[in-house]
């Protein structure tokens, strides 16, 4: 009872304090600068709900979120401190208040998140950003148990990691702080601050070695490396530039929701828009929702921008236009072969890959070799879908010339050479294929099938009974196996595979027919 | 007897209190500019026109140009916005007998008229007097030979940089005794490019949106002149957008090293691989990012041992929403972001830093910290924002924080507070030692003339301007505005030693001094070319508390030697010359 007296008295006091001035509204200083009639109107309408409703937490709110999402962080404060102040229950507002204030007041920031987890203790962000704010005041205990709960909500969110990591790094606790930011690269492999982390780490293990390769990993950027927030997107929703609807849109991408991630790039496409990086994205989302047609214009005016506008040609480097153009075919060759256009799907293709040589010899990562191994593999998809087998198995030694390592290509160029009926080309490919990938089924089968050709029976039976242990059901395995047995002269092994053909397919009129064979050698 | 005498005490007592809180209250700086007769600030700076140059602004160098003993200030300028017309040569400023100053530009030929940003000090001929290099935006950098007669004549010897060049510092990186050159330059500027923030509004361009710019090192060929070894060096081979730089071995093997300070990208570190050639290792050496692995804006550099452990710490400052992070080194020559534990406790996250520095501003023998901030990017107006209708939007304090010296302290409190209890947390016992950290607390509401202008601040040089045996410090704004800053901080009984290395007839830049006493050991280094843009008295300044005289002064000198020189009572300058203390 006395608490609450005591809570209705703050509340009383400061509901009152700004009621009393008439509804003090915060504003952005520079908002005269802008000229943008969309925002003005956002605002306008925002502001004009808070007058119209001093009272509603909600849109005292949804003013910070306007404020917030356009860069005015400094009036979105007070906002989200009335918000908090008149729904004191609710964890939204504590939340965007405590985020906000980590980077400005980090003690702020620590109340208030620390309240709003006290509303809603499973919200794994939550966690994540007090602890970030506990850091920057030097408290790493408590950032630490904060990061161990955020770990328990979202064992799969590599940021518990790394900051743990961190946080043990920082206390010099070396083999707590490696075991940490290696468990955050297997949850992201790509996140550069765990490569730069985890090599000084090494460094001052001794493993300079190690370090120096860690080292050259930060050097690029991040990928996928921000931190998941569900609840930002009632931010984000708030934002009416053209910059904002763009970054929905990514953002619906990046989830796979391409039909909303349209929908957000559609208002902002006119003839008037230059920003290659929305036609591109928005062709991209057109193709993935099947609206093939729209996708083709969308990257058909993409590709006019390129290579005409003047503007676009200042803004952007050649080589960036170049790759650009690169990837725009590329995607119209998969968007042809997908409506059944081969042909100009391999026109697509092949003018993607006219900029292959240029790039790639400037490439300084394996980005300009991984795409354009890509290309050509999809090239030789579209031929072989074609019957063109041997333009199919040019196409994959291309790729495989730009990414030697990369099974599927391997795994590709084998099956166009199975289809040649060229086994002993074949032969290589599935071996390096079983060799880094023991659970591929096909190529483990057809390696043993290569050798039953080659009459090297104690391999292909070898092969024969790996197929069968990935799948026990895999009827032709043990058919293979069965002739295998029976050119090594192992009969009953033989009749023993080719009866559990006939048990799982009965009636399959090869494994009657060896049978009978076997049985009469007996 | 007690009733007499009691009231007597009390008003005593009440006397000598107020006397101490005098001296407690006493503002640790005073702005002199106007006292010392340096120009004020009378029209107000043109509204920005949205170029980034604008918000770079320019650094200020305290040196003696004259060989007089006393300090001298040369401002670099650069025209107002939208001016580019307009002149505004750099203006050098002659300390005269009485403490004042008058402007001898004209007279000493230094006054260049490009839009300059940073500059550097050091006698690259070994003739006993200083020359100076300036850096540009738009036009080649300069470079002034002091003819030794109070005059200075710009000389073409190869030292050419056409990119925009931000700061400079002189070292002798290839130990052949001449001191060579690095210039950090910033990025591939088009001033036909326009940004706008989030709400759309026109702003100061992130600098991502451009091309980085290739730094430039130059070796001083012993003539004279200078070649380009950018390339065969190595520096080529990456580029950062870069704003400082120091030259110091970092690594301590002996040989300088290079720290470029780059903006919203890593930091890079030049390390020596002896043979005329570096190789960017700032990833492994824990310099490249802040202790989450993550790229800041870095714009100034400060170099200081500030734990008493003889290894050069660093400290560089950011953007708001970014720590000035504070990187402590440990003997493998690895850095460790420590700003949290050092008890900034994100004080300085809301502020965009520029000029800083590692000084004993109280004489109680520890390193503290001033610096300089002002957005790049517009915000809320602060209160007391006076620089105009534009500007106001950029303005921001200044920050100065205090070394509470308490680090035996802290490390106990540390290791005696329950987990989880206090704000502090437990190293391991191999992290506290290798770790040893200084505490800092926000001491800025004691300096009022520094910290409470809002203001855009850039430079910021440090120096012993009134020869009190304190550092004073000089500070440059984006409108050309310089301000003095008369240090009043240190008590009486603190006492300070100034030690000045020479080699070869010159400044020892790069040098490391180190003060053995019977209670301490404090390391300082000589290194003029630090903070932002900027370059500071080539001294090393020790605080020494109330330690009256030293024992020994060792320096390394940069060539990798090491000599031993006898010590030395308190507050004096003392000068030792390579060769002749003793070889250690």
């Amino acid at each position: 009872m006395k608490k609450f007296i005591v809570f209705f008295l703050f509340i009383l006091i400061h509901v009152h304090g700004f009621a009393s001035d008439d509804i003090d509204i915060p504003q952005p200083a520079d908002l005269d600068l802008v000229e943008e009639k969309l925002l003005l109107d956002a605002v306008e309408t925002a502001q004009a709900a808070v007058r119209n409703s001093p009272e509603d937490a909600d849109v005292w709110g949804h003013l910070g979120h306007v404020y917030l999402i356009h860069g005015w962080e400094a009036p979105a404060v007070p906002c989200y401190r009335r918000a908090s102040l008149l729904a004191p229950d609710a964890f939204k507002w504590f939340y965007f208040l405590g985020r906000l204030m980590k980077e400005r007041q980090p003690e702020e920031a620590v109340k208030s998140l620390t309240r709003a987890l006290t509303l809603n203790a499973e919200y794994a962000p939550a966690h994540l950003y007090l602890a970030a704010a506990l850091r920057t005041l030097g408290r790493l205990d408590e950032a630490r148990q904060h990061l161990e709960h955020a770990k328990r909500l979202q064992p799969n969110n590599p940021f518990s990691e790394l900051w743990l990591g961190e946080i043990a790094l920082a206390q010099q606790q070396l083999k707590l702080a490696r075991t940490h930011l290696e468990s955050a690269l297997r949850l992201n492999p790509q996140q550069s601050e765990a490569h730069a982390l985890i090599a000084q780490v090494m460094i001052a293990l001794g493993d300079k070695q190690a370090a120096k390769q860690h080292a050259q990993a930060a050097r690029y950027a991040s990928q996928y490396g921000e931190l998941s927030d569900p609840l930002w997107w009632d931010v984000l929703k708030a934002g009416v530039t053209a910059s904002l609807y763009a970054e929905r849109g990514r953002r619906y991408m990046s989830e796979g929701d391409y039909v909303r991630a349209v929908a957000e790039f559609a208002p902002i496409i006119s003839d008037e828009q230059k920003d290659v990086k929305v036609w591109f994205d928005y062709g991209i989302a057109l193709l993935h929702t099947g609206r093939y047609k729209d996708a083709v214009a969308a990257l058909d005016r993409l590709l006019a921008l390129l290579h005409n506008d003047a503007d676009v040609q200042k803004e952007k480097k050649p080589d960036e236009i170049a790759y650009l153009k690169a990837r725009v075919y590329n995607h119209l060759g998969q968007t042809y072969y997908a409506t059944g256009r081969a042909d100009a799907a391999i026109l697509a293709c092949q003018k993607a890959i006219e900029f292959s040589e240029s790039l790639v010899r400037k490439s300084h990562g394996t980005e300009y070799f991984e795409f354009f191994a890509n290309v050509h593999a999809n090239l030789a998809m579209v031929y072989e879908s074609m019957g063109q087998l041997e333009q199919a198995i040019h196409q994959y030694q291309k790729a495989l010339e730009l990414m030697p390592t990369k099974l599927s290509l391997h795994q590709g160029l084998a099956g166009a050479y199975w289809k040649r009926r060229l086994y002993t080309a074949a032969e290589p490919h599935y071996r390096v294929v079983t060799a880094n990938d023991a659970t591929n089924l096909q190529a483990v089968y057809r390696l043993g099938l290569i050798f039953l050709i080659q009459e090297l029976y104690t391999e292909a039976a070898s092969q024969f009974k790996k197929a069968i242990e990935l799948d026990a059901t895999y009827v032709r395995a043990y058919g293979g196996l069965g002739v295998a047995y029976q050119e090594l002269g192992k009969l009953p092994e033989a009749i023993d595979a080719f009866e559990t053909v006939l048990r799982l397919e009965p009636g399959n009129r090869n494994a009657i027919e060896m049978l009978r064979q076997l049985h009469e050698r007996k | 007897m007690f009733t007499k005498i009691y009231p007597i005490i009390f008003i005593l007592l009440s006397g000598l209190l107020s006397a101490a809180r005098a001296e407690t209250d006493k503002p640790l700086f005073t702005e002199v500019t106007a006292a010392l007769g340096l120009p004020q600030m009378e029209a107000s700076w043109s509204p920005g026109t949205h170029a980034l140059p604008e918000v770079i602004g320019s650094g200020v160098a305290l040196f003696d140009y004259n060989n007089d003993g006393a300090l001298d200030v040369l401002h670099i300028r650069f025209p107002p916005p939208g001016k580019a017309d307009a002149p505004a040569p750099n203006q050098l400023f002659q300390q005269q007998f009485d403490g004042t100053y008058v402007d001898v530009t004209a007279a000493t030929g230094i006054g260049h008229e490009g839009y300059g940003q940073g500059v550097a000090i050091g006698d690259v001929d070994n003739d006993g007097d200083v020359d100076v290099y300036v850096t540009n935006y738009g036009v080649s950098d300069v470079f002034y030979r002091n003819n030794g007669d109070a005059t200075f004549a710009l000389k073409e010897v190869g030292l050419s940089n056409e990119a925009w060049g931000t700061s400079a510092t002189f070292g002798d990186y290839d130990r052949d005794g001449d001191l060579d050159l690095y210039v950090a330059n910033y990025v591939q500027f088009d001033p036909e490019m326009v940004c706008r923030g989030k709400h759309s509004a026109i702003d100061y361009c992130n600098p991502k949106v451009f091309e980085p710019a290739t730094d430039r090192l130059f070796q001083n060929n012993g003539d004279g002149s200078f070649t380009d070894v950018t390339e065969p060096a190595g520096i080529a081979a990456v580029s950062g957008r870069g704003l400082g730089v120091v030259c110091l071995d970092l690594t301590g093997d002996g040989w300088a090293d290079f720290f470029v300070a780059n903006d919203g990208e890593a930091n890079h570190l030049w390390v020596n691989q002896t043979d005329g050639t570096f190789a960017e290792e700032a990833i492994l050496h824990g310099l490249a990012f802040n202790a989450y692995g993550q790229p800041e804006g870095s714009m100034g550099i400060a170099v200081g041992d500030i734990n008493g452990d003889t290894f050069p710490d660093l400290f560089a400052t950011h953007l708001s929403g970014e720590t000035n992070t504070l990187y402590i080194a440990s003997n493998h020559s690895v850095f460790t972001d420590m700003t949290e534990i050092a008890g900034f406790a994100g004080r300085d996250l809301r502020w965009t830093g520029f000029g800083c520095g590692f000084l004993d501003f109280d004489n109680d023998a520890d390193l503290d910290i001033a610096l300089v901030n002002g957005r790049v990017k517009r915000g809320d107006i602060l209160d007391g924002a006076a620089v105009g209708a534009f500007w106001n939007f950029y303005a921001e304090p200044n920050l100065l924080f205090r070394n509470s010296n308490q680090q035996s302290a802290i490390v106990g409190a540390r290791l005696s507070r329950p987990h989880g209890l206090g704000n502090t947390t437990p190293m391991t016992a191999e992290g506290l030692r290798r770790f040893p950290t200084a505490h800092f607390t926000d001491v800025s509401a004691h300096a009022p003339d520094f910290t409470e202008r809002v203001e855009v601040s850039r430079g910021m040089a440090f120096g012993d301007i009134d020869r009190d045996g304190d550092i004073d410090m000089v500070v440059s704004s984006l409108d050309n505005r310089l301000r003095v800053f008369r240090n009043d901080a240190p008590p009486p009984q603190h006492h300070y030693l100034f030690v000045q290395a020479i080699t070869r007839n010159r400044d020892a830049l790069g040098a490391q001094v180190t003060l053995r006493t019977e209670s301490r050991t404090l390391t300082g280094y000589v290194l003029p070319g630090s903070s932002y843009l900027s370059s500071s008295e080539p001294i090393v300044h020790f605080g020494l508390g109330t330690i009256d005289a030293v024992q020994a002064i060792e320096v390394r000198w940069p060539d990798g030697s090491r000599e031993k020189f006898p010590g030395a009572s308190a507050n004096q300058r003392v000068t030792v010359y390579q060769g002749k203390g003793m070889s250690l």
